[in-house]
């Protein structure tokens, strides 16, 4: 057996780092394409700063493949705590950007804690669900196990980051799902956020009821957000089967498309390098959430297995959200596309994500208890 | 226990919802691909379409820019029509070409218009030219098939009722700089307040501008408006001054430099404010060339600064009257309190003169002031110490911005011992306490500063901030703008009554030296003051009269009237006029007159 052979690359899971690095290696091209200038034929700092973000993406991820994930769920509350200090802290003293407060500024670098809350979050959804067994789970358990959720849903939502909040709640949701839930149960938290949808529409600020109104219907604001999906769709739909080429979007190069190397990369992709090029980034992105769940199967300690389902959920959600915005099937929320979208938080907390599910990979020939 | 190995039996439940979880994924990912499929392949030909000459565009509507009317809702400031020629580079054939065809039918300058076109936006159209006569716009008009690519708008410049009579108060238009566009909502081209009202209201005067979402056809002319966010216009301003008085002023200033402002007691208003020499606001419509605005940059007598609040002149004798009333609620004097004036005071090795060179003799308060004798304000000073002095002037708001709500008001200063030690490392001489108080030395004050002084005293201790806007509208409603209350002075009745009955008979007695602003049946309280430009042995040697305009001194008057139920502060100020006694006293006299036949006060 290999049990006591501390780390076995033999186990070393290629195929999840080689595609995590050409997910990263897509968004340098997009990213490089949306802020490239065609008058003065150079594209903005962003893709080369968002190189040294891969590059420090690699380490951590080789850092948490190396690390037993083991380690990092005995604290998992002690980062949770950790990640909701900082949350706390970025709503009272963060900096002010796009009319929601969600960086902290250290040194050079905008720092924004609820894209590595991520982290903590799915180590916490790991120790919440390691009672996984036949049983679904009735009102009680769902409420009590819920309590986590309450705090840093409430912190990011008031900052307000409706859009990174949707996905602390869609992972646990996902989760929930994945663990069973009764069937009354199921119906009656049905029926709840029924009722708790309208109570939290008059929470929500001007523009963000403006972002749900005009994705209900478009040509309420056509001059603003409605304006923006319409120069989406036109982008994508105009790039055809195999798109305009390279540095050829034009709908894209436009001032039309707030956020492209963020928000809307998925437009850009699609603009210039069509169907094809967008069906490309939809199989890698399936190919990664497959290799993920296979790793879960695979795992042999129910941690482990759990992590790698909530790995795979957030994944799969920003990615679809992200993607389904641009298409103009869903509002415009500010959730970026992993791995493709320009920033190094969530770049950061992507490949440490995918680290923790390598080492899970690492590990899994090791008796439950060994660390 | 954390960290278990499921047995088979729960494994198996777990593969089983795991390949649950990847149908479920691998449908989601379906309906995007669908949705992909129906874009880019079904839908293909039509946003092709779309996008070729994007064909959807956004095109601002100009919002109307507020007007500007008088105390009297006399419309000083409107807008009128005015044609821009505009090109969208992405619709021209040929970009250098069109300009060159321009430049011989307008006088473009090529150059600047190919930067200007260069630092636009795909399909943001760039300002080529303001102000297209009527004949330039139907010749284009006719040809337009011969300019692929060119637009033109109407948009509106400001039209001034008269163009000199308050340049300084409504200020000027300009061209948006590359910050208002990038952060402020302006889009490149726009015009923006650059001075005056049109700076400090310009926020309420621009309005909001709509938005009309276009479909254009090939050569990105309107093909069909697809939906429109109407414009809001700007706020009307309703300033408190007074056109026919600015008229007047400006008239009685034609020639000469300086400074008049008329000040409403009562409500804080500002009727008048003059400052000659003055600028045509007409030159800066639809623009101001580069010339031009070098030849008004450039000129010795600085006609684009606003000498009611930038300018800076020591105060001369108009500072005794803060003088008597310091000596009088500090009970250091009263007004039958004498000092010996032979001509001159000796303190220390230094010899101070009064300006009658020959004595007052033994003279009271009021005759120090109605005959305005140095020597006993010096004596006074003296009395009072620099401390006291400078406290006083900081509470009836010298030194310090009075707040109007105009652009680049200046502070003056006022000095005390503190200050000195800052910005000269000594400590106060008493010889400066003694030119201080006959407002000589190291103060600065703006005439504004002068009459919310006088305005003070007057109101019953009130330093409050003066204004030229009277009300602005807000969803048609007029809003008046509120009073700002800045300070409190304690001021006796009997002390206030005592300096006004001296300052009416510094204008109306036989020795006045303000005897120049004396109205037919109004009673006129005022002070003159000359502040020195040149120390005095420098102009001796001149005859009286024979002095060369730019070393002779500034003249002030500042007054009061109805003396017996004070109602207006009317401040004057004349660079290099002489003595306060001469010209500042008569404009004084002419103003208050013009304000007689306007009705703001009756003749008994």
């Amino acid at each position: 057996m290999l049990i006591g052979n501390k780390y076995n690359f033999r186990h070393f899971d290629i195929t999840l780092f080689i595609l995590t690095i050409l997910l990263m290696c897509t968004g340098v091209f997009v990213i490089y394409s949306a802020s490239y200038n065609h008058k003065t034929g150079v594209s903005e700092y962003y893709y080369m700063k968002q190189i040294y973000w891969i590059i420090a993406g690699l380490f951590t991820f080789l850092f948490f493949s190396l690390l037993n994930y083991k380690r990092l769920v005995n604290f998992a509350y002690l980062f949770y705590l950790l990640g909701v200090i900082l949350l706390l802290f970025v709503l009272i003293k963060g900096q002010i950007g796009m009319g929601a407060q969600r960086w902290i500024n250290i040194a050079d670098f905008r720092l924004q804690p609820s894209e590595f809350f991520k982290i903590a979050w799915i180590l916490v959804i790991a120790v919440q669900f390691s009672d996984f067994d036949c049983n679904k789970l009735g009102f009680v358990q769902i409420l009590k196990k819920s309590s986590v959720l309450v705090i840093p849903f409430i912190l990011i939502f008031l900052q307000p980051d409706l859009g990174t909040a949707t996905i602390f709640l869609a992972t646990w949701a996902i989760a929930l799902l994945f663990r069973g839930i009764k069937k009354i149960t199921f119906i009656l938290l049905l029926v709840i956020s029924l009722i708790a949808v309208p109570s939290i529409w008059f929470q929500l600020k001007d523009y963000q009821k403006d972002r749900v109104l005009t994705f209900l219907n478009p040509e309420k604001d056509p001059f603003g957000a409605g304006y923006h999906i319409i120069q989406s769709k036109i982008a994508i739909g105009s790039g055809g089967f195999f798109g305009k080429g390279f540095l050829s979007g034009t709908q894209s190069h436009l001032n039309f498309l707030p956020e492209k190397h963020t928000d809307f990369v998925f437009s850009v992709l699609n603009e210039e390098f069509g169907f094809f090029g967008g069906m490309l980034l939809i199989l890698l992105f399936f190919t990664l959430l497959i290799r993920i769940l296979q790793i879960a199967s695979i795992a042999r300690e129910i941690t482990g297995q759990m992590i790698c389902i909530a790995v795979a959920s957030i994944c799969f959600f920003q990615f679809f959200v992200n993607a389904a915005m641009t298409v103009g099937m869903m509002p415009v929320v500010g959730i970026p596309m992993p791995f493709i979208s320009y920033g190094g938080s969530s770049l950061i907390t992507f490949t440490s994500m995918l680290g923790i599910v390598n080492s899970i990979a690492l590990n899994r020939f090791k008796n439950p208890g060994d660390l | 226990m954390l960290f278990r190995i499921l047995n088979n039996l729960t494994l198996e439940h777990f593969l089983k919802k795991t390949n649950f979880y990847i149908v479920i994924v691998a449908m989601f990912f379906l309906i995007l691909i669908v949705r992909l499929v129906y874009l880019e392949i079904f839908a293909y030909e039509k946003y092709k379409l779309l996008s070729e000459n994007n064909r959807i565009r956004i095109v601002d509507i100009k919002a109307d820019r507020g007007l500007i009317k008088d105390r009297n809702s006399k419309n000083i400031v409107v807008n009128a029509p005015n044609y821009n020629l505009y090109v969208i580079k992405e619709d021209s054939v040929d970009i250098d070409v069109l300009l060159q065809d321009l430049s011989s039918v307008i006088k473009l300058n090529v150059s600047a218009a190919q930067k200007r076109v260069d630092g636009m936006f795909i399909y943001e159209p760039a300002l080529l030219y303001r102000g297209l006569s009527f004949q330039e716009v139907s010749f284009l008009f006719e040809h337009i098939n011969d300019f692929p690519g060119i637009k033109i708008e109407v948009d509106t410049v400001r039209c001034y009722l008269d163009g000199e009579v308050y340049s300084h108060v409504v200020g000027y238009m300009g061209e948006v700089l590359v910050e208002d566009v990038l952060g402020g909502g302006y889009a490149a081209g726009d015009l923006k307040g650059q001075n005056g009202i049109e700076k400090v209201y310009e926020d309420k005067l621009r309005g909001q501008n709509g938005a009309r979402q276009v479909e254009v056809n090939n050569f990105g002319l309107l093909n069909k408006i697809l939906s429109e966010k109407p414009s809001i216009s700007g706020e009307t301003i309703q300033l408190s001054i007074d056109f026919d008085l600015q008229s007047f002023a400006h008239n009685l200033m034609k020639g000469k430099k300086g400074a008049i402002v008329v000040l409403d007691i009562r409500t804080n208003e500002v009727i008048l404010l003059y400052s000659g020499p003055t600028y045509d606001l007409n030159s800066f419509i639809p623009y101001i060339s580069n010339e031009e605005w070098e030849k008004l940059a450039n000129n010795g007598d600085n006609p684009l600064m606003n000498r009611v609040i930038e300018g800076g002149y020591p105060p001369g004798s108009v500072f005794k009257v803060l003088m008597a009333l310091a000596g009088l609620q500090e009970g250091k004097i009263t007004p039958e309190k004498t000092f010996y004036c032979n001509g001159s005071m000796t303190y220390g090795s230094f010899k101070y003169k009064c300006w009658k060179k020959y004595g007052h003799g033994k003279i009271d308060l009021r005759r120090a002031l109605v005959e305005s004798c140095d020597v006993y304000f010096y004596d006074l000073g003296l009395l009072l110490g620099i401390d006291l002095i400078s406290s006083y002037a900081t509470k009836l708001g010298f030194g310090q911005i009075t707040g109007i709500d105009l652009p680049n008001e200046k502070a003056g200063l006022f000095p005390s011992r503190k200050w000195k030690k800052k910005a000269y490392k000594l400590s106060w001489y008493p010889g400066e306490t003694i030119i201080t108080s006959i407002g000589q030395g190291y103060i600065i004050t703006t005439p504004l500063q002068v009459a919310v002084f006088f305005s003070t005293i007057f109101n019953g201790g009130n330093l409050y901030q003066p204004k030229v806007v009277k009300s602005y509208t807000q969803n048609g409603e007029y809003i008046s703008l509120q009073d700002k209350l800045i300070d409190t002075v304690e001021i006796s009745d009997r002390n206030r009554d005592f300096l006004l009955s001296a300052m009416s008979d510094a204008v109306n007695s036989l020795h006045g030296t303000g005897f120049r602003a004396r109205v037919k049946n109004i009673l006129v309280g005022g002070k003159t003051g000359t502040s020195q430009v040149v120390s005095l042995d420098k102009v001796e040697k001149y005859e009286d009269g024979k002095i060369p305009e730019k070393l002779r001194d500034h003249s002030w008057f500042a007054s009061v009237f109805p003396a017996d139920n004070p109602r207006y502060v009317l401040v004057t100020m004349i660079e290099h006029g002489g003595s306060g006694g001469r010209s500042a006293s008569s404009i004084t006299g002419a103003i208050v007159n013009k304000m007689v036949d306007l009705g703001y006060v009756n003749r008994k």
